[in-house]
């Protein structure tokens, strides 16, 4: 398995107290896989990813738990040696290409960078040609000409494209994706998800997508984790989440978004509420005053993942007590209900 | 980026002809008159008026100054009884020039270095270090620096010689009191400055890409982080250049200073009007040069609209 992340629990101290980012997540994502990592704003997954990184200074941030690579524990590694991961094991996407490159550098020496710190021996001319080439590779034209351009010269979609070049140059084993397309105009996020998807294939490489509208990675990818205040509360394959979501959040999340069926005049359901304070995390489930469907036991007790299904031998599991074998009828009540928001519930 | 080089040296070009102009008119207007001495008759005095050309109505003398400046000719001091201003300028800027290029370049270097040091240790002894330095450096006037230089280490401590300019002895202290206060001004600037870059994407970015510490400021953080710093080195440069004028008269460094104050106390218009003409149009042309070093360094300044689109 390239990546397992286990139990990983990542707070940062502040002057307001200790915000709980990360409470115990565990991904696995394998060989050639496409994991997808949803969830609204601020719940964790820019840390989740950036701490596989081993981006997140400690201190002031307090990591705990296991993430291993290969069956390498990036966590206890040296940093020397976490250095010869980024960019050549791991390839990282972020979210703003406008402020990913740097304004005074030429973008064929920055992505050339990537490569010749993994490849101290290699010949200048050979690795420009390969800079070139993954230019070319990322679909910017006349990557020749290209190379000594700055990137204010270039549009967003381009300097995305950029980026990812950086971020494939060495043919990653996992390429962390976060939100690589927020910040692009629509047509240009398609073609930038194309591309990233066309670049999984060509380098067998897996990849984590992490982005906060769960249409972007609808047929992408292969599993989706939902996060929610710092915690994975479903997981499953992509098409189970979707059509049989099993937590109440990942319900709502669905209902929010616009689909082309939507009907003419139908309001566009919003997630009512806010998520947990984090400085202070709840002691039961963290949806519990958004969730529709909440019983006694939500606030009092963290829930347990449980399997809801299992096709091909991937799980579908949900961190929720309806599925606990005696929320029988308050299962079936939420599912008659069309696993509504919380709002509408009261209605009925 | 020849185009906006171009653009840059027209624009000092009519910097310096309205610097040129502006300070003929003001020193004109100084109150007073030269040759007021009571052993003067006023015969001597008309003629004397009369022999520099002030008996003519003010804008003749002025076309004259502008075509004798145009050859290079500045005047002629009233006061040094026939010294051509140009003369003046010739023997003692190499003095003002070599003490101000020295506390330049040791302001450049050591404010700098104080400030990516700083930066790198922030909220640790180092950092703390740095900012008193600093602190103590931007409140201190050249003089008193010059003067408690001059106390310690030449009257007390005896390490070097307390005045005159006579080897690389006596440039010592001179070179550290003129260039105090902008080294610690570059060194703050330089701080705040990398203290933002340190924050920003591109910075992780290239962490992500697997470059080491080093790496990353020495490639990424220190070249951005200057940009600030380079485009005040256009005042710093006037700054180092008036603080000459203290620094020269501590350490009876036989430099520029001493004639321009004598120029302004005599009312000795060619001598002031030469001097500040030199002056301004050195500061001119050193702003120049930094614009042209901001464009080397910022790919997003040299490149005007038509060449982008
Ligand atoms: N350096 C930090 N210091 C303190 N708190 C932090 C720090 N970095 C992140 N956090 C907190 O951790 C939580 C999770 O942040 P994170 O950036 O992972 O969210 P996200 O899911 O990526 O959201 P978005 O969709 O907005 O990018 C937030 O509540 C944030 O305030
Ligand atoms: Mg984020």
């Amino acid at each position: 398995m390239p990546l397992a992340v286990r139990d990983l629990e990542v707070s940062f101290r502040t002057y307001g107290g200790s915000v709980s980012a990360v409470r115990g997540v565990n991904l696995d994502v394998s060989e050639g896989e496409c994991l997808a990592i949803v969830g609204e704003s601020g719940c964790g997954k820019s840390v989740t990813a950036q701490t596989v990184m081993r981006l997140i200074p400690s201190p002031p941030a307090e990591i705990r738990g296991s993430v291993t690579m290969d069956g390498v524990e990036l966590l206890a590694l040296p940093e020397k040696r976490m250095k010869e991961i980024r960019g050549a094991k791991i390839g990282m996407i972020f979210q703003d290409p406008m402020t990913s490159l740097d304004p005074t550098m030429q973008i064929g020496k920055q992505i050339m960078e990537a490569l010749t710190v993994h490849d101290r021996g290699l010949k200048p001319l050979a690795a420009a040609d390969r800079v070139i080439e993954v230019l070319g590779m990322v679909g910017i034209p006349n990557p020749e000409k290209q190379f000594r351009r700055y990137a204010y010269e270039f549009s967003g979609g381009m300097r995305q494209r950029v980026v990812i070049a950086m971020a494939v140059i060495c043919s990653p084993r996992l390429l962390i994706a976060d939100e690589p397309t927020t910040a692009l105009d629509v047509t240009t996020q398609a073609q930038i998800l194309d591309l990233i998807r066309d670049l999984k294939t060509k380098l067998r490489t897996s990849v984590v997508i992490i982005t906060h509208d769960m249409g972007v990675v609808a047929n992408m990818a292969d599993r989706i984790a939902v996060f929610y205040a710092g915690q994975v509360v479903e997981e499953g394959r992509s098409e189970d989440v979707f059509l049989n979501p099993s937590h109440p959040y990942t319900a709502a999340l669905l209902m929010s978004r616009p689909s082309l069926d939507w009907d003419r005049g139908q309001k566009l359901a919003s997630v009512p509420g806010t998520p947990p304070d984090l400085f202070a995390p709840p002691a039961g489930c963290g949806f519990f005053d958004r969730c529709a469907a909440a019983m006694e036991v939500c606030r009092e007790a963290l829930p347990e993942f449980f399997e809801t299904e299992n096709h091909e031998g991937v799980s579908h599991r949900s961190l929720c007590w309806l599925h606990h074998p005696s929320g029988k009828t308050e299962l079936a009540r939420w599912l008659s209900g069309g696993r509504g928001l919380k709002g509408e519930d009261s209605q009925c | 980026m020849a185009r906006y080089i171009l653009k840059r040296f027209f624009i000092s070009l009519l910097t310096i002809i309205a610097l040129v102009t502006v300070v003929f008119f003001l020193v004109r207007a100084i109150p007073g008159e030269p040759f007021l001495s009571d052993k003067l008759t006023p015969e001597i005095r008309e003629n004397m008026l009369r022999y520099y050309g002030f008996d003519q109505p003010l804008y003749v003398q002025y076309l004259k100054y502008v075509k004798n400046l145009l050859r290079g000719d500045l005047g002629v001091s009233m006061h040094y009884n026939g010294l051509a201003v140009a003369g003046i300028i010739g023997d003692s800027f190499p003095y003002s020039a070599s003490l101000g290029i020295r506390a330049l370049l040791l302001a450049c270097l050591v404010g700098i270095a104080l400030g990516v040091v700083s930066a790198l240790n922030r909220g640790r002894f180092l950092d703390y270090f740095c900012i008193i330095i600093a602190i103590v450096g931007v409140s201190l006037p050249d003089f008193v620096t010059g003067y408690l230089l001059q106390y310690v280490f030449a009257i007390k401590l005896k390490l070097f010689p307390i005045a005159l300019w006579r080897g690389f002895r006596y440039t010592v202290l001179p070179t550290f009191a003129l260039s105090f206060y902008t080294t610690a001004l570059l060194a703050r600037i330089m701080r705040a400055s990398m203290l933002e870059v340190t924050g920003q994407d591109y910075v992780k970015v290239a962490r992500a890409k697997g470059l080491s510490e080093f790496q990353i400021v020495a490639r990424h953080e220190i070249r951005n982080a200057i940009l600030p710093v380079i485009t005040i080195l256009g005042p710093v440069t006037a700054a180092i250049l008036t603080g000459t004028f203290i620094i020269e008269s501590i350490y009876a460094v036989p430099g520029m200073g001493k004639f321009y104050v004598s120029g302004i106390q005599n009312l000795d218009y060619s001598q002031v009007l030469g001097l500040t003409i030199f002056y301004g149009t050195f500061l001119v042309m050193a702003n120049f040069v930094v614009d042209i070093l901001y464009g080397f360094v910022d790919p997003r300044i040299r490149v005007d609209r038509r060449d982008r689109a």
